[in-house]
């Protein structure tokens, strides 16, 4: 633990003291800016950052504050985004060689939103070339670091979001999940991050990585400021005819503390097959903790998850290898091998397979949730099998094993973007080499209201989430 | 399935040049699941089954039982 209270604070905490006035946004700016300038190298989770916009927009907000406006849910609070997320006039390289001076002409409904609330944005955060790593892997930018240890990887592909947030460079930061790249970071990090129900969140200005499976969604210390945030950016959006019109709840008035009589299921089987001891242990203390607040833990079965898988890796594929067909053609050289291997398989499946996956879609949704949550209001599952795998691990070795260790790390969150289902990662104890290991709470549709208050309930009676990695002690 | 019909796909149907082992390493991914979800769809997929359900199933899954 720290003594400066700016690495205690969370979001809402942070957002609450500078509308009381205990502390103005651009001291807590400064901070920030300070932090990301001196522990950022080491982790590698930025790529630009516009410390003069952010210093006059702190100043602006404190200005307004000062003459008796009341500044929004996050007025003056300072955020920092994975670099998939438009903004007009600048640049936006997804992570990649070939979109690095792409500039586009307009701006992502989501950072509209945070901002009309009052959020600063520092700048763009590190990500996996394209979205397609679960690592973190970057060859044109270099890995992002896991704060716990820098020798391992941070997840992806959110990465910096991750990292930065776990580091307290920023208070909070969104990432995008297409298989679990916020719930990948969120775990391998110990933070928080919530994927939320497909069609929950606007992807207007958002760069697509498979139209099918893309998610926006919080990364952020704890529940409450994940609840925070998904009910800033949630909610239905004219530009982009996949968000739901159904009403966005008031997140944070759920979060009661209260799951006495919550079912929470537990399925064995498919999602226990690469847990490890220390894995296994964490899960078990989670759910004793859940169980000694009240809640009914139930054993649940699951349908075949094999199939859902492939139905998950063939959209995935074919939506990606239909975005980058062109530049598979012309500038097949700028990508890395690890990520070209994960678009190419969808060059060559039949119309109809991807048809059929789409059309079988609601068939395995509604199996899922009859049988895995048939008597269970959500389910509780490992985030993660493994312990957070080193870089070396999943960069070198045979292909063979790399692959294995990347399998290993979507194992257990891939096929629920299939479903479409909202799910949140949340820190739950350390492997004995000192790396976060998280559980995955999985919800029916639209219920993210029941995952973030279970989550944060957990939270209220654990302190994983609080605690600090070394190098935000540096 | 044979890496060389996927060199053809390639370069007759997508119009990418590919080197042979990146064909074969599709191959070993493709083929499994290719196999998987046809057969699957056989099985499962009903004539009126429409990509629109999943849509309408998030709106309104069936309650908890």
């Amino acid at each position: 633990m720290s003594g400066d209270p700016l690495l205690s604070l969370g979001l809402v905490e942070l957002a609450e003291a500078i509308a009381r006035g205990d502390i103005s946004s651009e001291r807590v700016t400064r901070h920030c800016l300070e932090r990301m300038d001196r522990i950022g190298p080491r982790l590698n989770c930025s790529v630009a950052i516009d410390a003069e916009a952010a210093l006059e927009a702190a100043r602006d907000g404190d200005l307004r504050r000062a003459r008796g406006e009341r500044l929004g849910p996050l007025g003056g609070v300072p955020m920092a985004h994975k670099d998939i997320f438009y903004r007009a006039g600048r640049a936006c390289a997804g992570g990649s060689k070939i979109r690095r001076d792409f500039v586009p002409d307009h701006t992502a409904t989501v950072l509209s939103r945070l901002e009309s609330a009052g959020a600063l944005n520092l700048g763009r955060l590190v990500m996996s070339e394209f979205a397609l790593s679960p690592t973190g892997y970057n060859e044109h930018y270099g890995h992002c670091r896991n704060p716990w240890h820098i020798d391992h990887c941070s997840g992806g592909s959110s990465s910096g979001s991750g990292a930065s947030v776990a580091a307290r460079l920023v208070y909070g930061s969104l990432g995008t999940d297409s298989g679990g790249s916020i719930r990948h970071p969120a775990a391998m990090c110990g933070v928080t991050g919530l994927k939320p129900t497909y069609g929950r969140v606007s992807r207007t200005g958002v760069m697509p990585l498979a139209w099918s499976l893309d998610c926006v969604g919080p990364i952020a210390q704890n529940a409450r400021d994940c609840a925070r945030l998904l009910a800033l950016v949630a909610g239905s959006d004219a530009s982009d005819g996949h968000t739901s019109a159904i009403a966005v709840p008031d997140y944070e008035a759920a979060l009661s503390g209260d799951i006495r009589g919550l079912r929470i299921g537990v399925p064995r089987g498919y999602y226990y097959e690469l847990v490890t001891p220390e894995v296994k242990r964490a899960l078990d203390e989670s759910l004793a903790v859940l169980r000694e607040r009240g809640a009914i833990i139930v054993s649940t079965e699951l349908p075949d998850m094999g199939l859902i898988n492939a139905m998950m890796h063939l959209l995935l594929a074919v939506e990606a290898a239909t975005l980058h067909r062109r530049w598979l053609i012309e500038r097949p050289q700028d990508y890395a091998d690890q990520v070209r291997a994960r678009i190419e398989p969808g060059l060559y499946y039949p119309a109809t397979r991807y048809a059929e996956a789409l059309a079988l879609r609601a068939r395995l949704t509604q199996e899922y949730l009859e049988v895995a949550m048939a008597d269970a209001d959500l389910l509780h599952l490992p985030a993660i099998s493994i312990p957070v795998p080193s870089i070396v691990a999943t960069t070198e070795g045979s292909p063979a094993d790399v692959a294995q260790a990347i399998n290993a790390v979507t194992h257990c969150t891939r096929g629920i973007n299939y479903l479409g289902l909202p799910a949140i990662s949340v820190p739950a104890g350390f492997s004995p080499d000192g790396l976060p290991i998280g559980f995955q709470l999985v919800g029916r549709p639209f219920d993210e209201a029941t995952l973030l208050r279970t989550a944060d309930a957990y939270q209220r009676d654990t302190d994983w989430h609080r605690r600090l990695p070394p190098t935000a002690l540096q | 399935m044979k890496s060389d019909l996927f060199g053809e796909i390639a370069a007759e149907l997508q119009g990418i040049e590919m080197p042979a082992e990146r064909l074969a390493r599709a191959a070993a991914i493709v083929a499994p699941m290719n196999e998987k979800i046809a057969a699957a769809a056989l099985a499962r997929l009903g004539f009126d089954d429409n990509p629109a359900d999943f849509a309408a199933l998030l709106a309104c899954p069936a309650p908890r039982r």
